[in-house]
């Protein structure tokens, strides 16, 4: 065995209440991504894609189970101790967007920079240098309802990516876009890629997922390998 | 972090500005109002404690009560009362009505009318301008020693009564007719301000003119101004020594001692007592203020759900999201603070004005009544920042 991955879930168990009535999401669910890796997360609507994600985005905890994200366990911490993971190691794409409309797309880029109090001026080049990278950077003055829903994606993808964070979390990052377009934001995904990004997408969408290099299928909760739902399947 | 955190909260008061202003307006009635009361209130205090202390601060009135026992004081007693120990003197106050003619044929001036009937005139002596009017001549000289010694046909006009009968003209060495008999005008005064302003609607006179000429009697009234050097007790025990001696009665006690300070006391305690439930009333204005700043930002919490799920995504932590909302807050009230401060100041300018006694305020007022708008801003804000710091970023985020 050599250095740990990334990002390790094993044995996760998630439970919502609702009202007295526990309804588990997440069966024994374990996972791991290595650093580098393109990893999708497929699986129909109601599967617990979303609880999945949000649980390797620390924006929530498991009800059993160890997380290590960067040889550093994630259970059972603050929910200051659980922002600041966030602003340091998860870049969130969400599928719709998700930036703020009163403000530029620069300063959109800049928010995470803010939380992780980097000075202005630094805030500013490195927003400036991801734009570029998504190919915005002459619409950087431009308020998020001034933007195509590509281009708002890519805002989104900047920002995620603004904080060098160990993953690229993504949540359907195509599912308010059309078909060309998603394809675009994909094309930019696998270049990220090839760059060495660290990337888990979830989607329902298998066209989507074939972008990613390793997909791994969720099932009323259950995960499942490709091998492994493919023997599924065969039964 | 903090000054981030500051242009935040700016851009999204600024992106809301009629809601924002109307917000703020709870808390610009509310400082105004207090900041109004109390400046008002201390100047016209202030304007009535130095115009008493201007009296000479002790002063006792006597008054004849029983006029069977004494009709009045001859000169040579009021004399004595003046030179007791410890006087700085006496004023007497004779005030009766009488018909005023003017004389429109000697002047150049424009009358409205010629007659006045029913005006008050003021037997007074020459103390009276050095201590119940001091320094309050618009024009030509007061009453002097001799004009009470050889009963002169002078007179001063008060400043209300000049402004009837001349308007804006100077009338020193006019000729006018009090009850028929000829005074010669020597002076206007000025605006009297503070307790007793009764000069400012008066003709002023010699007494000893309103008592040989204008039939007003003999003097039954008058202020007896003590030292300030001197122990009022042991004053008020003198002049009460003399009054018995001048006016020994077997019909119990002829004569009134009025204490001046005990009337000024009171007059500060009711002054404190309306001031006190006027500016509980604005408290309560402000109150209300509050409320409207927790209402506001409960609304601008729930409208900004989803950025608040945002944030807490990309790392903010609890304490920065309730750090920004409590500055919303506390800037909203602190700025609406700042401009009740400026407005009130302003009416209270305004009021003095017309009142007409000096506006003046003090700095620790006005430092209160900012750090006053600033913990309303911090109290009526913390429960709604507290509602967006403790939201949950999925469910946050899900309300978009
Ligand atoms: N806060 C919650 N309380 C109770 N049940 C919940 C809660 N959040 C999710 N669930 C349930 O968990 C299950 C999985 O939800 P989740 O959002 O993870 O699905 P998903 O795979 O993301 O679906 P979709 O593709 O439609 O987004 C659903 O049945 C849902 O009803
Ligand atoms: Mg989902």
């Amino acid at each position: 065995m050599g250095k740990e991955p990334l990002l390790m879930l094993s044995h996760i168990n998630k439970t919502y209440m609702l009202g007295e009535l526990p309804f588990q999401v997440l069966h024994d669910v374990s996972f791991s991504v290595e650093e580098g890796e393109f990893v999708s997360i497929l699986g129909p609507s109601g599967s617990g894609k979303s609880t999945l994600m949000n649980i390797i985005g620390c924006l929530d905890t498991a009800n059993s189970g160890v997380y290590r994200l960067r040889d550093k366990e994630v259970s059972d911490i603050s929910e200051s101790q659980l922002a600041q993971i966030r602003n340091r190691e998860i870049g969130f794409v969400f599928q719709n967007f998700q930036l703020l409309t009163k403000i530029s797309a620069v300063e959109n880029v800049m928010l995470p920079l803010v939380y992780a109090r980097c000075p202005r001026k630094e805030r500013y080049e490195r927003a400036m240098s991801m734009l570029a990278k998504v190919g915005l950077e002459n619409k950087a003055q431009n308020t998020p309802l001034q933007l195509s829903g590509g281009q708002m994606q890519r805002v989104a993808i900047a920002r995620a990516l603004v904080t060098q964070p160990a993953i690229l979390l993504a949540d359907e990052p195509t599912g308010a876009l059309d078909q060309k377009t998603g394809e675009q934001i994909m094309e930019l995904f696998s270049s990220l890629h090839d760059e060495g990004k660290t990337i888990v997408m979830i989607t329902h969408s298998h066209k989507i997922s074939s972008y990613a290099k390793r997909v791994v299928h969720i099932v009323d909760g259950h995960l499942y390998s490709e091998e492994e739902y493919k023997a599924m399947l065969q039964e | 972090m903090f000054l981030n955190l500051l242009r935040i909260s700016f851009t999204s008061l600024r992106t809301n500005k009629m809601r924002t202003f109307l917000t703020m307006l709870g808390i610009i009635i509310g400082i105004s109002s207090i900041i109004a009361f109390i400046t008002i209130g201390e100047g016209v205090t202030y304007a009535v404690i130095d115009q008493l202390s201007g009296l000479g601060g002790n002063r006792v009135n006597v008054s004849i009560q029983n006029t069977t026992v004494k009709s009045g004081f001859t000169d040579e007693e009021l004399a004595m009362f003046e030179e007791l120990k410890g006087v700085k003197g006496i004023s007497p106050t004779m005030r009766e009505n009488r018909t005023i003619t003017l004389s429109p044929q000697l002047t150049n001036s424009v009358y409205h009318e010629t007659t006045y009937a029913n005006r008050r005139v003021m037997g007074v002596n020459n103390f009276y301008f050095s201590a119940d009017a001091k320094n309050s001549l618009k024009y030509g000289r007061v009453i002097t020693i001799d004009d009470i010694k050889f009963s002169t046909n002078v007179c001063v006009l008060g400043y209300q009564c000049w402004e009837t009968f001349y308007g804006n003209y100077n009338p020193v060495g006019e000729t006018i007719k009090i009850a028929n008999v000829d005074f010669t005008i020597v002076g206007v005064m000025n605006k009297l301000v503070g307790i007793d302003v009764s000069g400012n609607n008066s003709i002023l006179v010699p007494y000893t003119m309103a008592v040989n000429s204008l039939g007003m009697g003999h003097v039954r009234s008058f202020d007896v101004v003590v030292d300030d050097d001197t122990d009022m007790q042991d004053a008020v025990d003198r002049i009460d020594t003399l009054c018995s001696a001048l006016m020994s009665s077997d019909q119990g006690r002829a004569y009134s001692l009025t204490n001046r300070q005990e009337v000024m006391d009171m007059v500060v305690t009711i002054t404190d007592l309306v001031l006190g439930m006027l500016a509980g009333i604005a408290a309560i204005a402000l109150l209300v203020g509050g409320i409207g700043i927790m209402n506001m930002m409960l609304v601008t919490v729930s409208e900004r759900t989803a950025e608040i799920g945002l944030r807490k995504a990309l790392g903010a932590k609890p304490y920065v999201i309730l750090l920004q909302f409590l500055l919303e807050a506390v800037m909203l009230s602190l700025v609406g603070g700042i401009l009740g401060v400026l407005f009130g100041l302003g009416l209270s300018g305004l009021a003095s004005f017309l009142i007409g006694y000096a506006f003046s305020f003090k700095l620790s007022t006005i430092l209160a009544a900012t750090g006053f708008s600033f913990f309303v801003g911090v109290i009526f804000g913390i429960l709604p920042a507290r509602k967006a710091a403790k939201m949950n970023p999925i469910e946050a985020l899900r309300s978009n």
